[in-house]
């Protein structure tokens, strides 16, 4: 068979196989437009799936191989007041949305904060938690800077998590400096207390806890939370009813005040702590 | 037994096969030679279907070759092949080497298989080597094992493509003879070689190729006394003189 | 290999190996030095076996914890994946040298696909929608579910609990096929590596081109390509936590967690390669005897 005609073939080959994969990722996606709310999936099912990465405090893995957290505590509480089953599905960060997506799960408790690109993918329902952003910067490299802005000079190298607000936030605020991308917070601030960078963005209470525990080696320059985000739940598209249920359900406990009192153990509060760090 | 008629055969722009008749019966023992590109190789190698022919006819004791499978096993069966480079199988024993295509081809049981295959590597003086690989023998064994690989198919014709050109001298003798024994005992034979003294013990008929033709064909006597054309006088000449 | 050959020589080679052995020591040392200095990191080993297997307080028993079931996962991974991928791996890499033009045209498409997209890409590509559509077609999970005794005793130790059964094939799915496009061109190249005479030869015996292939060729182009496909092994081991993505905790993802909720980054790093590196050195012992296994007649 001659090389023209050899090509052709494979290049069909390869289009047909493009065409029917992309054609049947549309109809899945499609597909989960639920002919019926994620709400009544879940009521039948009887079990709530949540999907969720590794924060702290928002979700991590006690020493008896628990989950617990913030978000364990919120996805917990969702369940029982469902009248269901709990079931945590860990998830690497950059595969959450498209498992998310794919109906691996029903809805994402993962302190992901609300973004207009997000948004194009996957629905938010609104608030239940707010975060901002504070910086864990190096005594001895940075010492004595008390702004965001201060940041902003091309011989300063940030950290921040890859995929995440601070990213964005050290972007924004810092557009001259060098930023360097963590897949995981712990490493990135590991580097900021060796001094390999001078600073590392991150949503409260990372960079407290961070500096409450190096010693000196790393200090707060900003005291107030800026550049705050918003995190939702973050469910399919084409699902009213599943807004209006999560929406209404974190209305009810911002009233009663159990997210805030959740909120503040987990953040504000150390008391947990021996569950997970190892003295 | 063997016929082709009018054959021909190209590779690329290169015609190696020109018009190529040539008859072998039943318990002949013919003879080919010639200078290297001159297409002997070629010819006896269309015979097993190793080479494809490109017109003209090919037929082995009455089945014809074209692209019909079912006629190229058939023939194959019949058709025993001993190459210059041996191509044994390095991974088998010599045993397992001579049983492996009544096994598999003609599908003999094990035990059968195996004693047949001993019955042939005596045949060729070396049934002590049943048990070791290829690698540990010498070049001649390794020919006789080769040989006796593809008597075991009990062909009906054995095809020589230079057998002994790639052998150290002092091996080729025993190779030579176990040839010899072969065609004393009346198997039909078709040799590609420069061994002018084989030849003349076994060759019922001398057939010399140049460039792609046959030249001229006859039995030895005739054939080393008294050679017809001017170009098998020069070869003769040049093979000869050493 | 050098001793036979005389005074000099050997005494050459000795004083170089001192130098060399020196100067590593020496490197060595220096590095430790300055990353003990710069690096500023409380060390805390308990954590490891803390993680690895967990002692209820109330009954005294012990069970596995998170690091544990990571390495029973990335085991299993490596043993099925290894397993799936080379039978793919030998029917595709057949199949690229076929004499059918169909077969050749699927093979090298699957190959040159999957080579020459990005893995995260090819996770999405195929899991998304190969596997979460496939697996719950074929319904496995419902049938483990109901099983019981030895036979399900059997299947959680070969591929976890069956909860999360379905998940882990489709991971699997994916890792295999994946593995499987390396194997297919390493395969490719062994068959073609051995010499046409032992195609000629083996047709001229009267054997049928399948059986050439199965009985001459494959046997000799398996034992060549032993210490390529060992490699691609090691990779495939490596490479199977590209399946965090998709929610198979494996050792990389199980020990990040870990690292991430106890901060103590550094013990549980080491452990994993650690224990990767038993994983990989052990194929790598495992491949080098069966290389020589296969030898004993090519010498």
């Amino acid at each position: 068979m001659n090389k023209t005609k050899r090509t052709l073939v494979s290049l069909i080959a390869g289009v047909v196989l493009i065409g029917m994969t992309g054609a049947a990722w549309a109809q899945n996606t499609g597909t989960n437009l639920a002919s019926e709310s994620v709400i009544e999936i879940i009521k039948k099912r009887g079990v709530l799936r949540i999907g969720l990465d590794f924060f702290v405090p928002w979700a991590m893995r006690a020493k008896n191989g628990d989950f617990v957290g913030f978000e364990i505590d919120v996805g917990t509480r969702v369940a029982k007041d469902m009248g269901v089953e709990v079931e945590f599905i860990p998830t690497a960060w950059d595969g959450i949305i498209p498992a998310l997506m794919s109906g691996k799960f029903d809805v994402v408790i993962a302190g992901m904060s609300i973004t207009p690109e997000r948004h194009l993918r996957i629905n938010f329902s609104e608030p239940y938690a707010s975060s901002g952003m504070l910086i864990a910067a190096n005594s001895k490299n940075v010492p004595g800077l008390t702004r965001a802005s201060d940041f902003n000079k091309p011989n300063i190298t940030i950290g921040a998590k890859r995929g995440t607000t601070g990213v964005d936030s050290a972007q924004k605020q810092a557009p001259l400096a060098k930023l360097r991308q963590y897949d995981e917070e712990v490493v990135g601030m590991q580097d900021a207390i060796n001094g390999t960078i001078d600073a590392y963005f991150s949503s409260s209470p990372v960079p407290e806890r961070a500096v409450a525990s190096s010693e000196g080696r790393l200090y707060l320059p900003v005291k107030e939370t800026f550049d705050g985000s918003l995190e939702s739940f973050a469910m399919r598209k084409g699902d009213p009813d599943a807004i209006v249920f999560f929406n209404n359900w974190i209305r009810l406990r911002k009233h009663d005040g159990w997210l805030k009192e959740r909120h503040d153990y987990w953040f504000i509060g150390n008391d947990w702590s021996d569950q997970v760090d190892v003295k | 037994m063997i016929r082709l008629e009018n054959v021909n055969k190209w590779f690329g722009d290169f015609q190696a096969l020109k018009d190529i008749n040539f008859t072998v019966g039943q318990g002949e023992r013919v003879v080919v030679c010639g200078p290297s590109g001159s297409g002997k190789s070629t010819m006896i190698r269309c015979i097993n279907r190793l080479e494809e022919h490109e017109s003209g006819r090919v037929f082995v004791d009455g089945i014809e070759l074209n692209d019909d499978t079912k006629n190229i096993a058939a023939v194959r069966l019949e058709v025993g092949m001993v190459f210059q480079q041996f191509n044994l199988f390095p991974h088998l024993t010599v045993l397992e080497n001579c049983t492996l295509g009544p096994i598999q081809a003609r599908h003999m049981a094990r035990d059968e298989a195996d004693s047949l295959a001993m019955k042939l590597l005596e045949q060729v003086r070396i049934p002590e080597q049943a048990r070791k690989y290829p690698g540990q023998l010498s070049g001649g064994q390794q020919q006789r094992v080769a040989i006796a690989r593809s008597l075991c198919m009990e062909p009906k014709v054995m095809l020589f493509d230079e057998p002994t050109s790639a052998l150290d001298p002092e091996m080729i003798k025993e190779v030579l003879d176990s040839m010899i024994d072969l065609a004393e005992s009346g198997m039909t034979m078709i040799v590609v070689t420069h061994e002018m003294g084989f030849a003349r013990t076994v060759a019922d008929e001398m057939v010399f190729m140049d460039e792609g033709r046959i030249v001229e064909s006859a039995p030895p006597d005739e054939f080393f006394s008294a050679p017809k054309s001017d170009r098998t006088k020069l070869f003769l000449s040049q093979i000869l003189s050493h | 290999m050098m001793s036979s050959r005389g005074r000099g020589k050997t005494f050459r080679l000795v004083w170089l190996d001192a130098v060399l052995l020196g100067l590593i020591v020496v490197v060595v040392l220096y590095l430790w030095r300055r990353a003990s200095a710069e690096v500023f990191y409380r060390w805390d080993w308990s954590v490891v076996p803390e993680y690895l297997f967990y002692q209820n307080p109330e009954t005294g028993d012990w069970r596995a914890n998170l690091l544990m079931h990571g390495i029973y996962a990335t085991l299993r991974l490596t043993f099925w994946g290894t397993l799936i991928a080379l039978i793919i791996g030998l029917v595709m890499g057949c199949c690229r040298v076929s004499r059918n033009l169909f077969l050749r045209l699927v093979s090298r498409t699957y190959v040159e696909a999957t080579r020459n997209i990005p893995p995260l890409v090819l996770i999405f590509i195929v899991y998304f929608f190969v596997s979460s559509q496939i697996m719950p077609l074929l319904g496995i999970a419902d049938w483990a579910r109901q099983t019981d005794g030895a036979l399900r005793t059997m299947i959680e130790v070969s591929f976890g609990p069956i909860a999360l059964i379905e998940n882990f094939l489709s991971g699997l799915l994916v890792l295999a096929l994946f593995e499987a496009a390396y194997f297919t061109e390493i395969i490719r190249a062994g068959i073609q590596s051995v010499e046409k005479g032992q195609w000629e030869a083996g047709g001229s015996i009267g054997l049928p081109r399948y059986k050439v292939m199965r009985y001459v060729v494959m046997p000799q182009a398996i034992q060549r390509t032993i210490p390529p496909l060992a490699g691609q092994l090691i990779s495939l081991v490596k490479d199977s936590s590209m399946v965090s993505l998709i929610s198979i905790q494996d050792l990389t993802y199980s020990g990040t967690q870990v690292a991430i909720s106890t901060r103590k980054v550094f013990e549980i790093w080491i452990f994993i390669a650690v224990v990767y590196f038993v994983i990989c050195f052990s194929l790598s012992l495992v491949s080098r005897w069966l290389e020589r296994r296969m030898s004993r007649g090519l010498q």
